[in-house]
């Protein structure tokens, strides 16, 4: 707020943010739509938190006062809230169904609207089935199921012939 | 049509195509066709955003706002959900550099803090306990697809009309040389500051307090209440997610959920 030559054109500011931010909402509305994946409904409810918080703060700068940043940190908190709950209800509708798709729920929709049916399921593309997971070379003494552990040689080990030598030693 | 509608309807028509070729539909050759369109969509987007008057400000709002759109683009159109949570850390953090440049400082920090280092943490964990192995068919597939992007296109095409209709009403007021526009000008806006301040009454001096001590001020003096209710709020989103995510055991050992 200091350096009278150097300020920021703040109706421009002001048009800026504002236009960027209902694009992040419509954007995050076509993700809460569009998506099938719980998780991905849920981050697309976040984005559009994240345009009105946009539109906030910029309208807080506009008329220089600090409603709208405080109705942000009021945001954030329910945000909070609202992740620990939504996790939560996610992690119990996955252990219900064993599957993260929201379809499966689709018994709570209108009655009079027609069901989702998939009638065909895309094939992966290769790329994505080929994709593996890291493998780390084994190093070290690898240890056994019962708690005991193979030796240099890779003869198994167990725990109380272990404890006799290691005083010895 | 005004050149202004035509242009924002090209936008609409070229974001529209784009989106809909980005979203998982089971083609992957649509995939570049529908990256290039939105890409020409957003150049497009770009003559509605004015200067900001400093140089450097303009171009860090650019960048900032460009690389928004494009994380949000791909975090509703990733078909892993995990590379969705990430675009989405890339749009928060765009987010907190725009708040650091509209001021508001602790804002930032707090996005940052709570938003990409705790929620998104917090997702990033059920992501990995509740995938299934490899790509799942419900990654693959969008739910209509077609109406889903022609609502949200035209919901941002009448937002940005809007908008830039209403910039472009101030700016033939202010041309014509009326005094008072459409929005208030910058002088008044110091009369309102001083005005409006909440921590007028508090300050004698002329040394402002730091960023976060006027912000704490406005917040606990005059949102008490609603900082009250944030806070219980809270505590009982607490108690219900704890309540709701536990297995409870019964006496005769069987478990179940709530």
């Amino acid at each position: 707020m200091s350096g009278a030559s150097r300020m920021i054109n703040t109706p421009n500011l002001l048009n800026n943010y504002l236009i960027l931010g209902g694009l992040l909402f419509g954007i995050g509305m076509l993700g809460f739509i569009a998506r099938r994946n719980l998780i991905v409904i849920f981050l697309s409810v976040e984005m559009m938190l994240q345009g009105v918080s946009l539109t906030l703060v910029a309208f807080s700068r506009y008329h220089a006062n600090w409603q709208g940043q405080v109705f942000t940190i009021f945001i954030l908190a329910v945000a909070a809230a609202e992740a620990a709950i939504a996790m939560a209800l996610i992690l119990m509708l996955y252990r219900r169904r064993g599957s993260l798709d929201v379809v499966l729920w689709q018994g709570l929709r209108e009655s009079d609207l027609p069901p989702i049916a998939d009638d065909q399921i895309p094939e992966p593309e290769p790329e994505e089935q080929r994709r593996e997971y890291p493998r780390l070379t084994p190093a070290g003494i690898e240890p056994q199921a019962n708690g005991g552990y193979c030796n240099a040689t890779g003869s198994p080990v167990s725990e109380t012939s272990s404890k006799e030598t290691s005083p010895e030693e | 049509m005004d050149s202004v509608e035509l242009l924002i309807l090209i936008t609409a028509i070229l974001g529209g195509t784009g989106l809909y070729a980005l979203l998982p539909r089971g083609m992957s050759g649509s995939r570049r066709i529908g990256a290039g369109l939105t890409l020409l969509a957003l150049l497009l987007l770009l003559p509605h955003w004015r200067s900001l008057g400093v140089a450097s400000a303009t171009t860090i709002f650019f960048l900032l706002a460009v690389l928004t759109l494009v994380g949000a683009v791909m975090t509703i159109t990733s078909r892993n959900p995990f590379y969705c949570a990430l675009w989405f850390a890339v749009v928060l953090l765009c987010t907190a550099g725009l708040f650091l440049l509209a001021g508001a400082q602790f804002l930032a920090a707090a996005t940052v803090i709570v938003y990409a280092g705790a929620i998104l943490v917090t997702l990033l964990f059920v992501v990995m306990l509740a995938q299934q192995q490899g790509l799942a068919s419900y990654d693959r597939l969008t739910h209509e697809p077609f109406l889903a992007t022609w609502t949200s296109v035209v919901m941002m095409a009448v937002l940005t009309l809007t908008l830039v209709q209403a910039m472009d009403a101030e700016d033939k007021l202010l041309a014509q040389g009326s005094s008072v526009g459409v929005l208030p000008t910058k002088q008044s806006l110091e009369a309102v500051r001083k005005q409006q301040s909440p921590t007028a009454h508090v300050q004698s001096g002329d040394e402002a307090p730091p960023h976060v001590a006027q912000l704490g001020m406005a917040l606990f003096f005059d949102n008490l209440i609603g900082v009250e209710a944030v806070g219980t709020l809270l505590l009982v989103a607490l108690v219900g997610a704890a309540v709701i995510a536990t297995r409870h055991q019964d006496l005769d050992g069987t478990s179940k959920s709530a």
